[in-house]
C-alpha cells in the first residue's frame, strides 16, 4: 500500500473546548490508484493531509507511507519521508518564485537523488509547459503554474501524491485539463494520488470517493 | 532514463544555497534596507568606540604633555630673592635637582615693559646653537612683535640687533623662531647679573620631580626664610576632561543598545522574509540542518558586508568627528593635538562583533520559529502572537533587580551603576508594549467618535507587531533626552559656578616684593567697594593632603556655590569651616561634624556647617570663614587681591599694570576668564551633542525601514479598508495617526526614564568616579526640543513608506 491509515484519532483545541476531528478513521490507497476527499469545510481533510504529509504530529494510531511508519518518526525522518515517497500539489501552487520553471520542476527531484533530465523533459511535454521552461513562476498564469507544481511534485518520482484542492484556483475549463493530466500522469507513473477537493466534477475523474463528515470517513463512490 | 548519483547532504545544501542566492539575483536590491541599516548601526557605535577609544589615548597624550617636570618651586618667605649661597648651600648637600631662576622686568625705551627670565641657557644653546646664545638677551619673534621691536631676521646669531631701555641702556639681541616659552626674554643668568647690577640671586629655584622622603629632606634642609610651592597644575580641567570622557563612555553604552536594538529589529525582518521560503522547503522535504547551514552562511557573508559598508561610513564619521574632539582637546589643555588617528584591526573586529550579534541573534529568534513553528499547507510559517505577558515578566523582574540593586559609590564603581541604570532603561524597553497597549486602551475608552476609537482600537493591536522600531525609537529618544538634559545641567551648574567664583571686577597677583605697592594703590581708590586677599595653605587629614583657604572677607564666602548649609548656630570659641563636596563624599564627612587637620604638630578642629560644590576639582578644599592669622595654621601663601569696584569700571589692565609695575599676566580681568571657560565648555559638548543626535537620526532611518516592511505587510488589511469606502488620504491619516498615537506614548515614557537616567549621571555616576556631582537642572528645553527633533525625523521616516503603500495600493 502506498497510504496506510489505521484506527486514527484527532482532536484539536478550539477555545477552551477539545473537539475530536477525526475518530477511529481507517484509509488504504494503493499504489497508481487515484483517491478523492471530500468534505464540508473545518471537517479536517486539511488537517488529515498535513497529518499524511508529517506536518502534524499524530495523536494516536498509525499512518504509513510506502511502508514506513510516521507514528514515532522524528523530525528528520519526516523530512526524508516528504523528500523520498511524498509530492505535495498545493492550492495555491506554492513555487518558488526565485527559480525559473525548470529549476523548479528538477528542485524536488534532485533533493530526493533522483535527478534525471529526461524524466524531467517528459513530464513538461506531457503537460504542455515545455515552452516555459526558462520562464519565472510570477510571468505564468495560473493553470500554467499548476501544471509546473504538477511537474515538481512527479518529477522526484514519489509513491503518494497529495493534493490540497489542486483546481481551487482554476477556472472550470483549466480545472479539468489539470485533473485529467494529473490522474493520467499518476497512473502512468504507479503513484497514488490522494486529492481532497469540493468539485464533485474533480472528484468524479477519481478512482475513489470518500467523504469526511462527524469525524469518520466514509466511501461514497468505488 | 538516465539517473544521475548524487551526494545527499551536499546536493541538499547547495539546492538549499541555490534557492537563496537565487532570491538576490532576481531581487537584486533584497535586504539591502536591513544591510544598511545594519552597516549604519554599526558604523555608529564604531564611530562612539572609537572616538571613545581615540579621545582616551589623546587625553594620555595630552596628560603625558601636561606634566609639568617641576614639581615644585622654592621661594623666598618675606619677598626677598634667593641667595647665591643658599644655593651652593643646597647643592652642596646633594640636591643637584635645582634650577636657579631669576624673573625680573625692565622698560623699553618705547615705554613698554619687557619681562625677562634668567636661567641657565647653556642646555639650549647645545640643543639649539642656530637659535640661542649666552652671549646676548635671546628674544622670541612673537614677543618682539608685541612689543613693537622691528628686528632685522637675516642677522646672524653673532651681528646681534640692539634694543634701548628707558634708562638708555643698550642690549644686544638675538632674534629667533622659537616661541614655546611665551612672553619672556630669555638670558643666561651670568649676563643677566652682569648686565643688570640690580638682579641679586635667584628669584626662585625650580625643582624637578623627586620622591616624597627627598622631598621631605630638601623641606628639613631650607633655613627658615625659605619654603616649597607646588607648582601650578592643570587639575581642575583635567577633571572636566575626564568628565567629557565619562559622557562619551556613558553614550557608548547606550549607544551600543540602541544600536544593537536597531540592527536586530532590521535583522528580524530581514530573516522574517525568509520564513516564506523556509516553508516551501520544508514541504518538499528539505531537512532543517540544511536550512540552517544555508541561513548560517547568508547571516555570515551579511554581516561581512554590513561591517565593510559600517566600517566605512565610520572613517567617514570619525574624519568630521575627531577634528572637534581635537579643538575641544586644544581649548581644554592649550595643546596642539592633531585630531586624527590609526586605525587599528580591532576596530575592524569590533564592528563585525557587533554586526554579527545582533544578525545571529535575530537568526537564532527566527530559525526557532522555523524549527518548533506549525507549517501549513499554503506554506505559511503561522506567526505567533506578540507575548505580552512574558514581556511585562521579563520588565517586572528587571525592575525588581534595578530596585534591589545597591547603590556603591566606591572607586571605579561608575560601572555598576552605570549598569544599574541600564537595568532600568531595558526594563522600561520590555514594559513599553504593555504601557501602550494601556495607554491605547485607556485612549479608547474615553473616545466617542467612532472612527477616533477604531484608529485608538486598531492601534492596540498594531503594538505587538510595531514593538521593535518602536522599542528603538524610544531608546535613542531616551538617550538623547538624557544626554541634552545631561549638557544643560552640566552648563547651568558651570556658569552659576563660575559666576560666583569669578565675582570680582579684577585680580591682582603680585610677587612679595610687590605687595606693598600693590595695597597702597588699592587703599587710595574710593571707586573700590572692597578688596580681597586669597590665602592659602596645606595640611594634612589623615594620609591625605587638603588645601586650606582662608575666606577673609564675607564677599570671599559668597563666591562659594553650597550644596548642603548648616542651619546650627555655632558655639562661641569654636571653629567653623566649609568642605568640598570631594572630601565630603569620599570621607564620609556630614554637617555638623567635627573634623581636624593636622599640620606637622599644630592641629585645627573645626565644626563642618556647609558643603560647597568644587566643580572638575580632584583634590580636597577646605575653607575657614576666618582671617588667617586667625587660624592655628601656618604656611600661608598670598595668591593676590579680589577688587570689587562700586560700579561700573572701565579700567584698563594695560595701564594698571604699568602704573603698579606688573606684568600684564598679573592683572586679569574675572570676566574675561569667565566667558574663555564657558566657551570652552560649549566646545566641550558638542561632541556629546553631536553623537546624541547622530543616534536618533539612526534610530529613525531603522524606524523608517522598519515603517516600510511593516505598512507593506499591512497591504490586505488596508485593501479591506479601502474596500469598505476608506479614500487614500483616510487611509494614509488612519496610518499616521496610529504611529503618532505610539510615538506620542513612546514619548510619554521615554521623558521620566530619560529624567532619571540624567539624574543618574550627574547626581550618582559623576561622585562614583571623580568625587563630585552636580544638580541635575529639570528645564523643559531639552525634553522639548529632543522631543520635537525626534517627531520631525519621525514624521518623513513614517509618512514616505505610507505614502507609498497608499498610492500603490490597489484592489487587486
Amino acid at each position: 500500500m502506498s497510504l496506510l491509515i489505521q484506527s486514527l484519532n484527532h482532536q484539536i483545541i478550539d477555545g477552551d473546548n477539545h473537539r475530536q476531528l477525526l475518530v477511529d478513521l481507517n484509509l488504504s490507497v494503493a499504489p497508481g490508484e487515484c483517491v478523492a476527499l471530500m468534505g464540508d469545510s473545518g471537517s479536517g481533510k486539511t488537517t488529515l493531509l498535513n497529518l499524511i504529509a508529517g506536518l502534524e504530529p499524530i495523536q494516536q494510531g498509525k499512518i504509513a507511507v510506502a511502508g514506513i511508519s510516521l507514528t514515532q518518526a522524528s523530525d528528520r525522518q519526516l523530512s526524508q519521508l516528504r523528500k523520498q515517497h511524498i509530492g505535495i500539489i498545493f492550492q495555491h501552487f506554492n513555487l518558488l518564485t526565485s527559480l525559473s520553471v525548470q529549476d523548479n520542476i528538477e528542485f524536488s527531484a534532485k533533493l530526493a537523488g533522483r535527478y534525471d533530465v529526461m524524466h524531467g523533459l517528459a513530464l513538461a511535454e506531457q503537460l504542455g509547459i515545455s515552452h516555459l521552461l526558462k520562464k519565472y513562476p510570477a510571468t505564468l498564469s495560473g493553470g500554467e503554474m499548476q501544471r509546473v507544481a504538477i511537474a515538481r511534485a512527479l518529477n522526484s518520482k514519489p509513491k503518494l501524491l497529495l493534493a490540497d484542492e489542486p483546481t481551487g484556483n482554476l477556472d472550470q475549463q483549466n480545472s479539468s485539463q489539470v485533473v485529467a493530466q494529473l490522474v493520467q500522469l499518476a497512473k502512468s507513473n504507479n503513484t497514488a494520488l490522494l486529492m481532497v477537493t469540493h468539485s464533485a466534477d474533480v472528484a468524479a475523474s477519481m478512482d475513489k470517493i470518500y467523504r469526511l463528515q462527524e469525524s469518520s470517513i466514509r466511501l461514497v463512490t468505488d | 532514463m538516465q539517473t544521475k548519483p548524487s551526494t545527499k547532504t551536499n546536493s541538499e545544501f547547495f539546492l538549499v544555497l541555490k534557492a537563496h542566492l537565487a532570491e538576490y539575483l532576481n531581487k537584486p536590491l533584497l535586504n539591502l534596507g536591513f544591510i544598511l541599516s545594519l552597516a549604519i548601526a554599526t558604523s555608529t557605535l564604531l564611530c562612539i568606540l572609537v572616538l571613545n577609544h581615540a579621545s582616551e589615548q589623546q587625553y594620555q597624550a595630552a596628560n603625558r604633555g601636561l606634566k609639568s617636570p617641576v614639581s615644585f618651586y622654592i621661594v623666598a618667605n618675606s619677598g626677598d630673592n634667593i641667595s647665591r649661597h643658599d644655593f651652593s648651600h643646597l647643592k652642596a648637600q646633594g640636591f643637584y635637582q635645582l634650577a636657579p631662576i631669576h624673573l625680573f622686568g625692565k622698560t623699553l625705551a618705547s615705554g613698554k615693559k619687557i619681562s625677562f627670565r634668567a636661567i641657565d641657557i647653556l642646555p639650549l644653546v647645545l640643543a639649539m646653537p642656530k637659535s640661542f646664545t649666552t652671549h646676548h638677551i635671546n628674544l622670541s619673534s612673537k614677543y618682539a612683535k608685541a612689543l613693537g621691536l622691528t628686528l632685522n631676521s637675516t642677522t646672524d646669531i653673532n651681528d646681534a640687533n640692539q634694543i634701548t631701555l628707558a634708562d638708555g641702556q643698550s642690549l644686544k639681541v638675538n632674534y629667533n623662531q622659537i616661541n614655546d616659552w611665551g612672553k619672556v626674554a630669555l638670558v643666561d643668568l651670568p649676563l643677566a647679573w652682569q648686565l643688570f647690577p640690580d638682579i641679586k640671586g635667584f628669584s626662585h629655584l625650580m625643582v624637578t620631580a623627586i620622591s616624597a622622603d627627598e622631598k621631605a629632606r630638601l623641606a628639613a634642609a631650607l633655613p627658615e626664610y625659605l619654603s616649597i610651592q607646588e607648582a601650578w597644575s592643570l587639575e581642575e580641567r583635567e577633571g572636566f576632561a575626564d568628565a567629557l570622557h565619562l559622557n562619551l563612555s556613558a553614550l557608548a553604552i547606550l549607544g551600543f543598545i540602541v544600536s544593537l536594538f536597531i540592527a536586530f529589529q532590521a535583522a528580524d525582518q530581514a530573516w522574517q522574509k525568509r520564513g516564506e521560503l523556509a516553508a516551501k522547503l520544508r514541504l518538499l522535504g528539505v531537512e532543517l540542518t540544511s536550512i540552517l547551514k544555508v541561513m548560517l552562511c547568508e547571516a555570515l557573508l551579511l554581516t561581512l558586508l554590513a561591517s565593510i559598508i559600517g566600517i566605512a561610513i565610520a572613517f567617514a564619521l570619525v574624519s568630521i568627528l575627531l577634528p572637534i574632539l581635537g579643538i575641544t582637546l586644544e581649548q581644554l589643555y592649550q595643546l596642539r593635538q592633531s585630531g586624527h588617528f590609526q586605525w587599528h584591526w580591532l576596530y575592524s573586529l569590533w564592528a563585525f562583533a557587533i554586526s554579527a550579534v545582533a544578525v545571529f541573534l535575530a537568526l537564532l529568534k527566527q530559525f526557532r520559529l522555523i524549527s518548533s513553528a506549525k507549517i501549513a499547507l499554503t506554506a505559511r510559517i503561522v506567526p505567533q502572537p506578540f507575548n505580552y505577558r512574558a514581556s511585562a515578566a521579563i520588565g517586572v523582574t528587571l525592575l525588581a533587580v534595578f530596585l534591589l540593586w545597591p547603590e556603591v559609590y566606591g572607586q571605579n564603581s561608575w560601572h555598576l551603576l552605570m549598569i544599574k541604570y541600564g537595568l532600568l532603561l531595558i526594563a522600561s524597553v520590555a514594559l513599553l508594549p504593555n504601557i501602550l497597549s494601556y495607554l491605547l486602551k485607556g485612549m479608547s475608552y474615553f473616545t466617542r467618535s467612532f472612527r477616533v476609537k477604531f484608529v485608538v482600537k486598531d492601534a492596540r493591536q498594531q503594538v505587538g507587531r510595531r514593538y521593535l522600531p518602536l522599542a528603538a525609537f524610544y531608546l535613542a529618544l531616551t538617550a538623547s533626552i538624557s544626554a541634552a538634559l545631561m549638557v544643560n545641567s552640566f552648563e547651568k551648574a558651570f556658569t552659576a559656578y563660575l559666576e560666583q567664583l569669578l565675582s570680582a571686577d579684577l585680580f591682582i597677583s603680585y610677587n612679595p616684593k610687590q605687595k606693598n605697592k600693590v595695597e597702597a594703590w588699592l587703599k587710595q581708590q574710593d571707586d573700590i567697594d572692597e578688596y580681597v586677599l586669597f590665602k592659602q595653605t596645606v595640611a594634612k587629614y589623615g594620609n591625605d593632603t587638603l588645601a586650606v583657604h582662608a575666606l577673609m572677607s564675607a564677599k570671599q564666602q559668597n563666591s562659594l556655590l553650597f550644596k548642603a548649609r548648616s542651619s546650627k548656630q555655632q558655639a562661641t570659641g569654636q571653629f567653623s569651616c566649609y568642605i568640598n563636596e570631594q572630601l565630603s563624599l569620599k570621607k564620609g564627612l556630614a554637617l555638623n561634624e567635627q573634623f581636624t587637620v593636622e599640620q606637622g604638630l599644630q592641629q585645627l578642629t573645626c565644626t563642618i556647617t556647609a558643603i560647597f560644590y568644587d566643580y572638575g576639582n580632584q583634590g580636597y578644599s577646605v575653607k575657614i570663614p576666618l582671617k588667617a592669622q586667625e587660624i592655628p595654621l601656618s604656611g600661608w601663601r598670598e595668591h593676590g587681591f579680589a577688587v570689587y569696584f562700586k560700579g561700573r569700571n572701565n579700567l584698563s589692565t594695560a595701564a594698571l599694570a604699568e602704573q603698579l609695575g606688573l606684568d600684564n599676566e598679573q592683572i586679569f580681568l574675572p570676566e574675561e576668564i569667565k566667558t574663555m571657560a564657558l566657551a570652552i565648555f560649549k566646545q566641550t559638548f558638542v561632541l556629546t551633542q553631536a553623537i546624541a543626535f547622530v543616534l536618533l537620526i539612526i534610530a529613525c532611518f531603522g524606524l523608517f525601514l522598519s515603517a516600510n516592511n511593516l505598512e507593506l505587510a499591512r497591504k490586505p488589511d488596508l485593501h479591506i479598508l479601502s474596500s469598505l469606502g476608506y479614500s487614500r488620504i483616510e487611509l494614509f491619516s488612519h496610518m499616521l495617526m496610529q504611529w503618532l498615537l505610539l510615538a506620542f506614548g513612546v514619548l510619554l515614557l521615554s521623558w521620566p526614564i530619560a529624567g532619571l537616567l540624567a539624574k543618574a549621571l550627574v547626581a550618582k555616576v559623576l561622585p562614583a568616579s571623580f568625587g563630585w556631582s552636580m544638580p541635575l537642572v529639570l528645564d523643559i528645553a531639552p525634553f522639548a526640543l529632543t522631543s520635537i527633533t525626534g517627531l520631525l525625523i519621525l514624521l518623513p521616516a513614517l509618512a514616505i513608506p505610507l505614502y507609498k503603500l497608499n498610492v500603490r495600493a490597489s484592489l487587486s
